[in-house]
C-alpha cells in the first residue's frame, strides 16, 4: 500500500471480524472508506455499532485487521486525536454541566485551559446548546443530550468524525441543523462517517454508503452506482396518466417490459429491463394513446429500494 | 499539547474529586465510616459501665477496622472503573489519547482521599463519642487514636486499590469484592493461627499493635497473636498497593469494554 492510497482512505479494514461469544458482531468485513462523508447503513443488528467501536478503537477485532487514518485504532492516542466519535449510548455525566463536559474532555485531548474553554463554548454554539451550557446534563431532553453527544467529537477539530446513530432523538428542526453541521464539517475539510437506518437522511448528505447486513459487508459505493450494479433487477417507475388502464395496454408491449401493474388513482408501476427503451418511447405512445401522464419517477433511485433489493426484496 | 500519565491522571483527578461531593456512593461510604461513631455514642448513652478507653478501642478495633473500613472502600475502589464501565462513560475516557493507566490513577487518588478525611471524621467522632461514656478510665489516649486513625487510613488506601484493581480485572466487581471482604478479610482474619497473615486485616491491625498502647490489650486475643513488626506491615500494605495499581494499569491498557447501546 503506497502512502497516498493510505492517505486516501480514513478507514481501511481487511477481513475484519469481531465476535461476542458466539454472536457474530461483524465477519470477513473488508472494505476502504474514503475521505469525505460516508453513510454506514444497515438494519438493527447488522454491525454497524460494531464496525463503529472497532474503528474508533474501542473494540479489538477477532480476527483480520482495522486502521484508521494509517494506524491501529485501539488504545492508540496517535489516533485518538485525529478522531472524535460520538457513541450510541445515551450515557453522560450527569452531575457535570454541558460545558464542564465538553471542556473536561478538549482538556484531556490536550487544550489548555482557555482554549479548551472556548473551543467548548464554540463546539455548544455549533449544536445549538450555548444557551444551556451551565446547565446540569442530568437536567437535558434525550435530543439535547445527543447534541452535547455530537459536540464533544467535533470539539477539537478532528480530521475523522465518526457518529453512532446522531440523529436519533433529535426533533425535525435539530435533524436538519445537525445535517447542516455535518455538511459544514465536510466542506471545513473533515470525513465524516455516521451510521443511520433513517435512510433519506444519508442521500440528503452523501450519496456514498456502506451498507452492512448480517455482519457483513453487503456493498459499498455511491448509491447510484450501486443500483447501477443490480442489473438483474429491472427498473420500476410510476407513472400516474389520466387514461392509466390505456397507458397500460400500450406499455405491455414494449421491449424490456416485464410488468406493468395498474394501481389505485389512475398510478401505473412499470417494470422494465430496458429503461432507455422506456424513457425514449414514452412520450410517443402516452400521445398516440392520449394518456395524459401527469407524473413520472423512478421508484430505484433511492437508497431505501437499493437496500431493498440488495437484501432480496424489491421495492 | 499531549497529556503525560501524570498530566492526565491530575486532570481526570481534579475533576472527579468535585463530582465525588456530588456522588450518593461517596457520602455513603462516609455514612459506613462514620457509623462507628453513631454506635459508640449509643453505647456510652445506654450503659453506664462502659468506659472510653474501652469503647473506642472495641470499636475501633471491631467496626471500623474490621466492617466500615473495608466495605467502604469496596463502595469506592469498585466504583473508580467499574462505574464508569456500568454508566458506559468510559468510552468518552477511552477514546481520548491519553494513556489508560491515568483513568486509573486519576479516578483512584480522589477516592482515597475523599476516603482519608472520612476516616479521620470517623475516628474523631468515634473517640470523642467514646469519651462521654461514664464508666471511669484514664480516657482515650493518643495511643488508641493515633494508631486507629494510621490504620483505618492505611486501610482505605490498600483496599481502595484493590477493589480498584478488581474493577478493571472481573465483570461482576461487587459480588466478588463483597465475597472477598467476608470470606478472607471477615471469616480468615478472625481465626486463630498464621493464615491471618494473609489477609489485608491482619497486617492493618499489626500497625496498631506496632504503634499503640497497652489500652489495646483489651482486646480478645490481641496479646496471644503474633504480630507482624510495624515495618514489615507496613511494607506489605505499600506491596498490596503497588502491586494492584501495576496490575490494574496493566490491564485497563489492553482491556475492551462491552458496552450496550
Amino acid at each position: 500500500m503506497t502512502q497516498a492510497e493510505s492517505s486516501a482512505h480514513v478507514v481501511r479494514a481487511k477481513d475484519l471480524a469481531r465476535f461476542y461469544g458466539d454472536v457474530v458482531g461483524v465477519c470477513d468485513l473488508s472494505v476502504d472508506i474514503p475521505r469525505g462523508t460516508v453513510g454506514l447503513l444497515g438494519p438493527n443488528g447488522a454491525g454497524k455499532s460494531t464496525f463503529l467501536k472497532l474503528l474508533a478503537g474501542e473494540l479489538q477485532p477477532s480476527r483480520g485487521s482495522i486502521e484508521v487514518l494509517g494506524a491501529p485504532p485501539f488504545a492508540n492516542p496517535a489516533v485518538h486525536a485525529r478522531l472524535g466519535f460520538c457513541p450510541q449510548q445515551d450515557a453522560l455525566w450527569d452531575d457535570m454541566t454541558a460545558v464542564e463536559f465538553v471542556e473536561f474532555l478538549l482538556r484531556l485531548s490536550g487544550r489548555e485551559s482557555l482554549a479548551a474553554r472556548s473551543a467548548a463554548l464554540a463546539a455548544l454554539e455549533r449544536v445549538q446548546l450555548v444557551d444551556a451550557k451551565d446547565r446540569r446534563l442530568g437536567g437535558f431532553s434525550k435530543g439535547m443530550r445527543q447534541r452535547v453527544r455530537i459536540a464533544q467529537a467535533i470539539a477539537h477539530e478532528p480530521e475523522l468524525v465518526v457518529l453512532d446513530e446522531p440523529l436519533t432523538g433529535l426533533d425535525p428542526l435539530a435533524r436538519h441543523a445537525t445535517l447542516e453541521l455535518f455538511r459544514q464539517l465536510a466542506a471545513e475539510g473533515a470525513s465524516v462517517l455516521f451510521s443511520t437506518h433513517v435512510l433519506h437522511e444519508v442521500e440528503a448528505l452523501t450519496q456514498d454508503v456502506v451498507l452492512l447486513h448480517k455482519g457483513r459487508l453487503l456493498a459499498r459505493g455511491k448509491i447510484a452506482a450501486i443500483r447501477a450494479l443490480l442489473d438483474r433487477h429491472p427498473r420500476r417507475y410510476s407513472i400516474r396518466a389520466r387514461d392509466s388502464r390505456r397507458l397500460a395496454r400500450e406499455l405491455v408491449g414494449l421491449e424490456g417490459v416485464e410488468s406493468v401493474q395498474l394501481k389505485a388513482e389512475g398510478l401505473l408501476v412499470v417494470a422494465t429491463r430496458r429503461p432507455e427503451i422506456l424513457l425514449e418511447s414514452l412520450p410517443g405512445i402516452a400521445s398516440a394513446a392520449r394518456a395524459g401522464i401527469a407524473s413520472f419517477e423512478s421508484r430505484d433511485e433511492g437508497l431505501e429500494a437499493v437496500f431493498d433489493y440488495l437484501m432480496g426484496g424489491a421495492p | 499539547m499531549k497529556l503525560g500519565l501524570w498530566g492526565a491522571s491530575l486532570l481526570i483527578a481534579s475533576t472527579q474529586l468535585s463530582l465525588l461531593a456530588r456522588s450518593r456512593r461517596a457520602w455513603a461510604a462516609t455514612g459506613l465510616l462514620l457509623l462507628p461513631a453513631l454506635i459508640a455514642w449509643l453505647v456510652a448513652a445506654a450503659n453506664d459501665k462502659v468506659t472510653p478507653s474501652g469503647l473506642s478501642t472495641m470499636l475501633g478495633w471491631h467496626a471500623l477496622l474490621g466492617v466500615s473500613v473495608p466495605l467502604a472502600s469496596l463502595l469506592l475502589g469498585v466504583a473508580v472503573i467499574a462505574e464508569e464501565v456500568e454508566d458506559r462513560t468510559i468510552t468518552y475516557l477511552l477514546l481520548r489519547p491519553v494513556p489508560r493507566a491515568s483513568l486509573l490513577f486519576g479516578r483512584l487518588v480522589p477516592a482515597v482521599l475523599w476516603l482519608w478525611a472520612s476516616c479521620a471524621a470517623g475516628t474523631a467522632l468515634l473517640v470523642a463519642a467514646a469519651a462521654t461514656a461514664r464508666g471511669s478510665d484514664a480516657g482515650v489516649s493518643d495511643g488508641t487514636r493515633l494508631p486507629l486513625l494510621l490504620a483505618a487510613c492505611a486501610g482505605v488506601a490498600t483496599y481502595t486499590a484493590l477493589h480498584a484493581a478488581l474493577g478493571v480485572w472481573v465483570k461482576h466487581a461487587m459480588i466478588v469484592g463483597l465475597a472477598y471482604s467476608f470470606t478472607i478479610e471477615g471469616f480468615l482474619s478472625n481465626l486463630p493461627g498464621r493464615n491471618q497473615s494473609l489477609t489485608i486485616q491482619h497486617h492493618l491491625r499489626s500497625l496498631v499493635a506496632g504503634t499503640g498502647d497497652d489500652a489495646w490489650q483489651r482486646i480478645d486475643g490481641f496479646g496471644s497473636t503474633e504480630w507482624n513488626p510495624l515495618f514489615d506491615a507496613a511494607l506489605v500494605l505499600a506491596l498490596v498497593v503497588l502491586v494492584a495499581c501495576i496490575a490494574g494499569a496493566w490491564r485497563l491498557a489492553r482491556r475492551q469494554f462491552e458496552l450496550p447501546a
